[in-house]
């Protein structure tokens, strides 16, 4: 299974590669570098212009904003589940934060905030946050209202309700909404970086484009794809550990 | 032992139910789907609102939330804790209530033995079959010790010897524990063998509530998918495990495995009758000419046809398309039923 991945990920490589050459020999043109350029390009970036140590900065902005949109989402989702009156006045708003395009809120935030190290921060924080309160408060109204009326007769109080029930149960909707969520943290982050902060991946992509730096910013996309890709990846597992425990997924079929 | 009583109870779908149920006793409620049965059940549990009143023990309990109702509900979904193992479900209303671990697990395993299901208390929810799951449930539900039962559909979706077993589990704790149990059902078979009571709702009203007796004569006023007839035996043929029964002038041989009363009621669901539309029919047991009386479409593409068999009027269930008046219908012996009248 292992060797065989990695066989056939060789064997994408190496096909994709050699169209890639053959463009560039049939049509060479200063905006599509040979695919050594770019290999290159990568060395330079990471000997030169601190690829790695950028990547972290960035990597470690997602994660910060993420895991801070989980406390927030979780902490107001969770009130607003408590109590009745809060739910009515509140997910509203929630509502409405959740559905906006969060790079709406982008410009709105580098003047508030200013061009700081915050600024991508607090996007993913509240890009998330928002989304996953939303995701808790109406995946509880997904749940079958059997199980809830046996939970009353059975004599569970709304915070049992809430904890041992509603929680648990929207735990799969919540697990598939973060998988989409970390590849949107990310998107967010490099997008502030791009136009605002002088330090991350983006800021890397902003400075290739203005020097016309074509190798340059491909690699930059591969970086970028792939890191995005393994973070998806560890969300997915995390999910699947949750879900398959109590026998939604017995097996994961792929499309063959 | 609770007396339940519903006073001009209305609602969504009902319509001023006034009802007494008697303490420690069966009750079961028959009707057509979209009567309102599950809702009469919510409105018992206090899960769902409602004009009148319900008096448990003769104390009004309308302002009584669920928990406090003394309840065991188990829906027909079951709507067991899917992220709960069977021991964990069983144990949720006992944490609830506040029980020492040991005492509750005590609890548990003797419910939980008493089903047969102990050897699955480990296992998930959705790893169960259908049978398991309602078990489950049930084992759920009577843990907390309810005054009240509230079964909605037990029969439904579940295969014939867990049935049988069912059965056998439900008349034991009626007997052992005397909650006030109320069924719901459309099945008539298993209503028969555990009711006291019954009603029969159609559309949110109520139409009968009265004994076994009543039930049998007025149910094919109501409800055209099941034939009722009150017959007297004429034979019993001991060897081959039959009798031969006379239902106002027509002979019938029926399954008989011990000799009771002479008065008997014979039943048999409409979808069990089979029509043919000549004189032919193999074997000729239980073979009856008649004159189609009514057809009514049923459904999306069956038919209820009314047959008058010489005084009797049989139901049948059927896909055929009709082409003569005269029609033989069949009732075949292993789907007709016979129950004495106590």
């Amino acid at each position: 299974m292992k060797i065989n991945f990695i066989l056939r990920s060789l064997v994408i490589i190496a096909l994709v590669t050699s169209i890639w050459y053959a463009i560039f020999y049939i049509h060479p043109s200063p905006l599509l570098p040979p695919p050594h350029d770019v290999a290159y390009a990568l060395v330079d970036l990471v000997l030169h212009y601190n690829l790695l140590g950028q990547l972290v900065l960035s990597l470690y902005r997602v994660l910060l904003g993420f895991s801070i949109g989980i406390v927030l989402g979780l902490g107001i989702g969770l009130v607003v589940l408590l109590s009745r009156i809060v739910r009515d006045i509140v997910y509203p708003i929630i509502a409405f934060i959740a559905v906006t395009p969060s790079f709406a809120f982008v410009p709105l935030l580098m003047l508030w905030i200013g061009l700081n190290d915050l600024l991508p921060i607090t996007v993913v924080a509240i890009c998330t946050g928002f989304p996953l309160a939303y995701t808790l408060i109406s995946g509880s109204k997904n749940i079958d209202p059997n199980i809830i009326d046996v939970a009353l007769t059975l004599g569970a109080s709304r915070r049992t309700l809430v904890f041992k029930i509603i929680l648990p149960l929207t735990l799969t909707h919540i697990a598939s909404m973060l998988k989409l969520e970390a590849g949107h943290s990310w998107r967010l982050v490099f997008v502030t970086e791009y136009l605002a902060i002088s330090s991350g991946l983006g800021y890397l992509m902003m400075r290739a484009y203005s020097t016309i730096r074509v190798d340059e910013i491909i690699a930059l996309i591969i970086v970028l794809g792939v890191l995005t890709l393994a973070l998806q990846y560890l969300v997915e597992k995390i999910e699947t550990k949750i879900t398959s425990k109590w026998g939604y997924i017995k097996t994961t079929y792929t499309i063959r | 032992m609770t007396t339940i009583e519903l006073v001009k109870v209305s609602n969504y779908i009902l319509r001023d139910i006034t009802l007494r149920i008697q303490s420690g006793t069966i009750h079961v409620v028959i009707g057509p789907n979209g009567a309102g049965k599950t809702t009469l059940l919510k409105v018992i549990a206090g899960l769902t609102w409602y004009k009148g009143n319900v008096y448990f023990n003769g104390k009004p309990v309308d302002r009584e939330p669920p928990w406090k109702r003394g309840i065991g509900y188990v829906p027909q979904t079951n709507a067991l804790f899917p992220h709960m193992t069977v021991l964990e479900n069983v144990l949720f209303g006992l944490r609830n209530k506040g029980l020492s671990s040991s005492e509750a697990i005590a609890l548990a395993r003797h419910y939980l033995k008493l089903l047969g299901i102990y050897e699955l208390k480990d296992r998930y929810p959705l790893t169960l079959s259908g049978g398991e799951q309602r078990k489950v449930a049930l084992a759920r539900a009577l843990v907390i010790r309810p005054q009240i039962l509230l079964l909605d559909e037990p029969f439904t979706g579940i295969h014939y010897d867990y049935r049988v077993h069912l059965v056998e589990i439900i008349k034991r704790i009626s007997r052992e524990e005397k909650p006030t149990i109320i069924i719901v059902t459309h099945d008539l078979d298993e209503a028969i063998e555990l009711g006291v009571n019954y009603t029969i709702l159609m559309s949110g009203r109520q139409v009968y509530t009265g004994d076994l007796r009543g039930l049998l004569k007025t149910i094919n006023k109501h409800l055209h998918y099941i034939n009722v007839y009150e017959c007297i035996i004429e034979e019993v043929l001991s060897e081959s495990g039959l009798a031969k029964i006379n239902c106002n002038g027509i002979t019938l041989m029926t399954p008989l495995e011990q000799v009771v009363e002479d008065k008997v009621i014979a039943t048999i669901p409409a979808d069990k009758v089979i029509l043919y539309q000549a004189e032919k029919c193999y074997p000729r047991t239980n073979c009856l000419r008649g004159r189609v009386v009514e057809v009514k479409p049923w459904g999306n593409n069956l038919r209820l046809v009314k047959v008058d068999v010489g005084g009797i009027s049989v139901n049948v269930l059927t896909d055929t398309e009709l082409v003569f008046n005269e029609v033989t219908v069949k009732l075949p012996i292993k789907d007709l039923k016979v129950y004495s009248i106590r």
